[in-house]
């Protein structure tokens, strides 16, 4: 006989005695509610979906963040002197001269 | 009520339905366990605990396969994890017992060398390496096509060729000797 032949011959093999193992797999599985199958399926999609929004949102308050940081520099600067200031200076400066002087 | 259909509720959370899978399953795990690793002291305890995984597994299977390839594939991995474990090799004294296949058209001596050589067979399947007998076991006991026994190993169709080419060379290597 052929390799195959005789394999054939044994294909007809099973296990001679019937099995019945229903109720020490459902008390091995009721036993352990942790792993319990969770209600529905992990929809990986909506969470990929949701993350990427988050990411989206995250970056467009980023860019509104920094864009108002510029406008505030820029109105917070160095106070830059006023005309009146030096106004005031030069008027003090001609008063003085303007006191007369006592002659000899 | 469909594979599907069960394991959906399952899902649900209808815990019970599950031992209408395991009533449908457990002699066909059984029988392959017992192919696998001819040890009938471990078949229900092998077969117990391949039910065990799959109430497990299954949030993860995705009916993109039949439910029994994917419990077959859970066997074939809970049978090589307790082999390994227990380091047991299937060998003619864990296979005897079987009833012997006679035939009528044998007559008494050519019976005696037809149990004999069966016997050798199992022996020599036993030596087989994991892989190899896996394939050939789902190959010649059950009927499976290359592709279904790639889907249960998860390994390419040129695989499955060459590892039951392979098993299939050492055993006319073993019988012969």
């Amino acid at each position: 006989m052929t390799i195959e032949q005789q394999l054939d011959e044994l294909s007809g093999l099973e296990y001679p005695k019937k099995v019945d193992v229903v109720d020490q797999v459902m008390a091995e599985v009721e036993k352990k509610p942790y792993l319990r199958p969770v209600h529905g399926r992990v929809n990986w999609q909506r969470i990929s979906a949701i993350a990427a929004a988050a990411v989206v949102v995250l970056v467009a308050v980023n860019v509104v963040v920094f864009n108002n940081l510029g406008h505030d520099n820029g109105s917070q600067g160095i106070p830059v002197a006023q005309d009146n200031d030096w106004n005031t200076i030069e008027e003090e400066a001609v008063d003085t001269n303007n006191t007369a002087l006592p002659t000899i | 009520m469909e594979d599907k259909q069960i394991v959906e509720a399952v899902l649900a959370g209808d815990t019970r339905k599950f031992a209408l899978i395991v009533e449908r399953y457990q002699q066909i795990v059984a029988n392959l366990t017992y192919k696998l690793c001819g040890n009938r002291l471990e078949v229900e305890e092998v077969t117990q605990q391949v039910f065990v995984e799959l109430y497990t597994a299954l949030p993860r299977f995705r009916f993109d396969s039949q439910l029994s390839s994917f419990i077959y594939r859970i066997t074939v991995n809970v049978v090589c994890k307790m082999m390994n474990k227990a380091k047991r090799f299937v060998s003619a004294d864990a296979m005897e017992g079987l009833p012997e296949q006679r035939s009528e058209d044998r007559n008494a001596q050519q019976q005696i060398i037809y149990n004999e050589q069966m016997e050798q067979l199992r022996t020599a399947i036993g030596h087989l390496k994991d892989e190899q007998r896996t394939a050939l076991v789902l190959y010649t006991f059950e009927d499976f096509s290359y592709q279904q026994i790639a889907d249960v190993m998860q390994c390419s169709l040129s695989k499955v060729e060459s590892l039951i080419f392979r098993a299939k060379k050492n055993l006319a290597k073993e019988v012969r000797q």
